[in-house]
Formats: C-alpha cells, sequence, structure tokens
C-alpha cells in the first residue's frame, strides 16, 4: 500500500515538478488498458511498458515550454458554432438498412448486444 | 504522365479513358505483386472508363475537369459500396455506406477510381509498415519503404498505376511518402476540404491531401474536392483567412535552427541546391528564426494520441467492424479491439488514454494545446516578413524495410511535417533532386510551406519552381 501510494506521488511529483519521468510499470499499462477497452496477452503489456516510458520521456519536453502573456488555448478550427438549420436533413429510415447491414448483430431494426443487467450473458 | 496530358488527349481524341485504364492496369498487373501498392483493384473502373470515353467523344473541352482519369483512393476514406478497411482487421470486412465528400465531389467531375491504396493502420505510422496486410514497398528501391502512412498511394502514382491518388495528412503521412516516392504531395490549408468520410485519427490534424505528377495536378483536383461542406463544421469559408496573394518573385524563409543536427548530410545538400536554384530564379531566401518548432514533435505525439483514443473508441464490436465474443459485453468489448487493433494502434490509445487521464491532463494535453497556439502565433509573426516557409520533407531519404523497430526513431521521421499539421497552415512536398544509396537513387523531397489559406500561392508558386522548371 504505501509503496502504490509513493509511487503516485512521485509521479504527480514529476508531472507538477518536472522532474526524472516516472517510469510505467506493467500494472500501469494493464489500468490503461482496462480504461480502453482492450485485453493485453502474452508479453503486451511488458513491452507497451518500455515504449510508454520512452515516449512520455521525449514528449515530457513539452513541459519546457512555457507562455510569457496571453495565450489562448482549446481553439480547433478557424470557424465556431457551426449549426444546420433546426429541420429535417433527410427523410426518416434514408439510411437505416445501409447502417444497420454494417452491424455484427441485429434483429430486425435492432442492433443485438449482449444484456448488461441481470447476470451474466445473453 | 499528368492529368494536364491526359486531358488534352482525351479531348483530341488521340488517347482514351478506356486506353488508359487499360495501360494502368497492366503496370498494377506488372508490378504490383512486387510493390502491393494497392489492397483493391476496383474491377468497375472499365465500364466507368468506357462511359468517359463515350462522353469525351460527345462533350469533349465541355467535360468536368477530372473525366476518365484514373485515380488511386487511399484505403481510409469512402468510397460507397467499397471495402474501407483503413489496413486493419479492425474493418477488414467493412464495406463503405456512403461516400466521403471528397469523393462525392471528385465522382461530380468525373473521376475513375482505380483502386484502394494500402496504408499504414488507421493511418498511423510513417512507413506503410503497419498495414494488417502486408508491407508496400518503395518502387524506386523494393528493399526500402515508400514512406507512410499514404505509402500505397505515393507508390501507386510513382510506379505509374494512377495519374494521382488521394491520401489523407495527420502529421506528415501525404507530404513524407510523397517525399520518399518521388512525387508532389499536398496537404491542404486545415479546413479547406472536408473530412466527411475519412476515418478519422485526430480529427484537429486530419486532412485529405493530393499525391501527383505535378503540381497542377494537385491543384486541379484541390479545386475539385475543396470548399466548405455542411457535413464538417471545421470546413472554412472563402473568405476565413486573409487572402495570401501571389507574387512575382517570393520572399522565402529558411528556419535554420530548426534544421540542425539529424539531417542526412546528402539531404541537407539537396535541400541548399535547391535555394540556390529559388535564388537564381529571382526569389529571395532569407533566415527565418521559429524556435519552438522544435517543440512540434513532443506536442503531436500528445494531441494526435489523445486524439486517437477517443476517436478510436467507436470500435466496439457492436456497430459495424469486427465483433469478437466474449462471456459478456465487457468481454465484447476487451476480445474485438485486443484483436481488431495492431500494436501501434494499442501503443497510440494507451498513450492518448493516458495523457488524457485525469491529473495528466493539463501538464500534457493542455501544454501541447497552448504550445500549438504558440506556434501559430510563432508562424504569423514569422509571414510577416516572408511569403512561403521552406524545410526539407524528412531528415533522411527512404529507410530500409524492418530499420526502424523502436517506436520512437520512426516518429522522428516526421519531425518537420507536423508542426505544419499542429498549426493548420498548406504545405506541399515537391521532389527535389536525388541521394545515392546501395546503388539506387532516391527521391528527396523539399516542403513549402504558406500562411493560413495561401493554398493558391503554394500552386504558383509550385508550378513554377517544379512544373515549368
Amino acid at each position: 500500500m504505501y509503496d502504490s501510494l509513493m509511487y503516485e506521488w512521485s509521479r504527480w511529483y514529476s508531472v507538477v515538478f518536472g522532474a526524472s519521468i516516472a517510469l510505467m510499470k506493467k500494472e500501469d499499462i494493464e489500468h490503461l488498458a482496462t480504461l480502453a477497452r482492450i485485453e493485453l496477452r502474452g508479453g503486451e503489456a511488458e513491452d507497451l511498458a518500455t515504449d510508454i516510458t520512452s515516449i512520455i520521456g521525449y514528449v515530457s519536453d513539452i513541459e519546457t515550454i512555457t507562455a510569457d502573456g496571453d495565450v489562448t488555448t482549446k481553439k480547433v478550427g478557424a470557424r465556431y458554432n457551426v449549426m444546420r438549420d433546426d429541420d429535417t436533413p433527410y427523410e426518416p429510415g434514408a439510411y437505416t438498412e445501409d447502417i444497420l447491414e454494417a452491424a455484427p448483430k441485429r434483429n430486425g431494426q435492432y442492433i443485438e448486444v449482449k444484456k448488461i443487467l441481470g447476470g451474466d450473458s445473453q | 504522365m499528368t492529368i494536364t496530358e491526359l486531358r488534352k488527349k482525351f479531348v483530341e481524341g488521340s488517347y482514351t479513358p478506356t486506353q488508359a485504364v487499360e495501360d494502368y492496369l497492366a503496370v498494377i498487373n506488372e508490378r504490383d505483386e512486387d510493390i502491393h501498392a494497392f489492397l483493391e483493384v476496383y474491377d468497375d473502373v472499365r465500364a466507368a472508363a468506357e462511359a468517359a470515353t463515350e462522353r469525351y467523344a460527345k462533350e469533349g473541352d465541355a467535360a468536368p475537369a477530372l473525366l476518365g482519369m484514373p485515380i488511386a483512393v487511399k484505403n481510409n476514406i469512402l468510397i460507397k459500396g467499397k471495402k474501407a478497411t483503413a489496413a486493419s482487421k479492425m474493418l477488414e470486412n467493412y464495406t463503405a455506406s456512403y461516400d466521403a465528400t471528397v469523393i462525392e465531389r471528385m465522382k461530380k467531375e468525373g473521376a475513375l477510381f482505380i483502386g484502394a491504396t494500402n496504408l499504414d493502420e488507421f493511418a498511423m505510422g510513417a512507413s506503410t509498415e503497419n498495414s494488417a496486410f502486408g508491407v508496400t514497398k518503395n518502387p524506386h528501391d523494393t528493399a526500402r519503404v515508400p514512406g507512410g502512412s499514404s505509402g500505397g498511394s505515393a507508390a501507386a502514382v510513382a510506379m505509374g498505376a494512377a495519374v494521382a491518388a488521394l491520401g489523407t495528412d495527420t502529421g506528415g503521412s501525404v507530404r513524407q511518402p510523397a517525399g520518399f516516392c518521388g512525387v508532389v504531395g499536398y496537404k491542404p490549408t486545415y479546413g479547406a476540404v472536408s473530412r466527411y468520410g475519412l476515418i478519422a485519427m485526430g480529427s484537429s490534424l486530419d486532412q485529405a491531401g493530393v499525391l501527383s505528377n505535378s503540381v497542377a495536378d494537385a491543384e486541379t483536383i484541390f479545386n475539385a474536392i475543396a470548399g466548405n461542406d455542411p457535413m464538417d463544421a471545421t470546413t472554412i469559408q472563402e473568405d476565413t483567412y486573409k487572402l495570401a496573394p501571389k507574387k512575382e518573385t517570393y520572399r522565402i524563409g529558411v528556419p535554420r535552427d530548426f534544421l540542425g543536427e539529424g539531417v542526412d548530410p546528402d539531404v541537407m545538400a539537396v535541400f541548399e541546391e535547391s535555394i540556390a536554384a529559388l535564388k537564381a530564379a529571382g526569389h529571395e531566401v532569407v533566415d527565418v528564426s521559429l524556435p519552438l518548432m522544435k517543440k512540434g514533435l513532443a506536442a503531436y505525439y500528445i494531441v494526435m494520441p489523445g486524439e486517437v483514443s477517443s476517436n478510436l473508441a467507436r470500435y466496439d464490436g457492436v456497430r459495424y467492424g469486427l465483433h469478437v465474443d466474449g462471456a459478456n459485453l465487457l468481454d465484447d468489448y476487451l476480445k474485438t479491439r485486443a484483436e481488431g487493433f495492431g500494436a501501434e494502434v494499442k501503443r497510440r490509445i494507451l498513450l492518448g488514454t493516458y495523457v488524457l487521464s485525469a491529473g495528466y491532463y493539463d501538464a500534457y494535453y493542455g501544454k501541447a494545446e497552448m504550445a500549438r497556439e504558440m506556434m501559430r502565433d510563432e508562424l504569423a509573426e514569422a509571414y510577416k516578413d516572408v511569403d512561403i516557409i521552406m524545410t526539407p520533407t524528412s531528415p533522411t531519404p527512404a529507410f530500409k524495410i524492418g530499420e526502424k523497430s523502436n517506436p520512437l526513431s520512426m516518429y522522428l521521421a516526421d519531425i518537420f511535417t507536423v508542426p505544419i499539421n499542429l498549426t493548420g497552415v498548406p504545405a506541399i512536398s515537391i521532389p527535389t533532386g536525388t541521394v545515392e544509396r546501395d546503388g539506387k537513387q532516391l527521391p528527396v523531397g523539399v516542403q513549402y510551406i504558406a500562411p493560413h489559406g495561401g493554398d493558391a500561392r503554394l500552386f504558383d508558386f509550385g508550378k513554377r519552381v517544379y512544373d515549368n522548371k
């Protein structure tokens, strides 16, 4: 417990204060993979830990940039709040068949997925 | 062969789209087993060519600009009814349910689609080695990569299997392979061309681009596909940016502080020769200082994976694409994504998940977005003094297949191209000389960069230095 707390803290420290970059451990990678909904197999977690540690080390160079003055961030495009007219852009159902056709499992007009409540599966 | 040349012949009737398609298909037949530029060759192209031939006979010069032009299309751009695989197992059997805007517009101009080209999976890579369906080879030396991620499109144009090709450019994916394969590669101003129907990678960076045999051809295709699109809210209007006018001679900036170490001496020699040639042609070449550009790659490998991790969350085995059955719904996701994605895609998704996670967001993504804004300001400042900025397209010529096993060393291939996507300005890679490696002549590209909305200026300049030299 203490170890993992210290480890968390040192990672925070490195980010906040720009100190040496924390190593990604296998467990960190597994946690990220769970968040990203990817099952890791074989030696994938170990390989990714090595790669991502070195990439994070490289991109942490970004910490050396400091803005003087006012920098407006979070711009995506040159235009903002682009909206279409509030009407019917196409006939209802015009694309239903094209889209449902691409679904791995369908039941009539529905895409079929496994039950998420009430026990295991199906 | 260029679109300009084909057009002249098609109009006068000395050569027809039917003949052109047969000739390009013959090249594919002869060379593509070795090069592997194509994932699929479209068998309906012959019938379309017949129809185009008949139209030229009737309409002559009144026929639309791209009528009968055989174009190769990177397989992350949707053509209704055709497979759009993004070179991933995830979409191996996915058939596009609609046309991308760029495709719709090219169809309207009469273009023929000859086939789908190979790419790094989901356009993630700089060599086309990451494709789930095999490596594409460089037509100039088959031991080497064609660059990436639009490597198939670049190789197709370079080997003469299509008159031009569409690609996508998120961090250099049109320009870098164009440089490696000795063709023109054009990345428009962000928002000049609709992203609707492009398989998304990094949405604030992605643009469709053109690979061609001349700058005029890139311009012809750009004119066909560009323009505001209600289906992409980030597309710009004609007056979004201040006009960057054409000029008699241009003042061109070289960011020497950005070209320091890491550039191959032979590539640098070609670059210096191109500067001398520009001066001889009456242009002015001066040094500009762009200290922040060096930080571009670091910012890019934060912003891009962040957007990748969010964009690729849609591949869940439910709505389309691969589905691998698990014990429950969560297990379906885990297994589908484990089997559908390749190693580089997983690497970027996890990296993106990390940089966007609570506690790290401001230190990474927030900081990288700030860097982007500062880079835009830095460029805007430089463009008060110069009209165009130039760099080598890539620090080296095409590298060998399998040479870059470390992901970071692969990422460095994009050092000069990623700042362009981060800032959203237009850029073109122009074939400029060659360097010799293992007895083979390898092409070298020089990248020219204009201010936002300066697409017309780049075409004007490019035609003078390349098409009409």
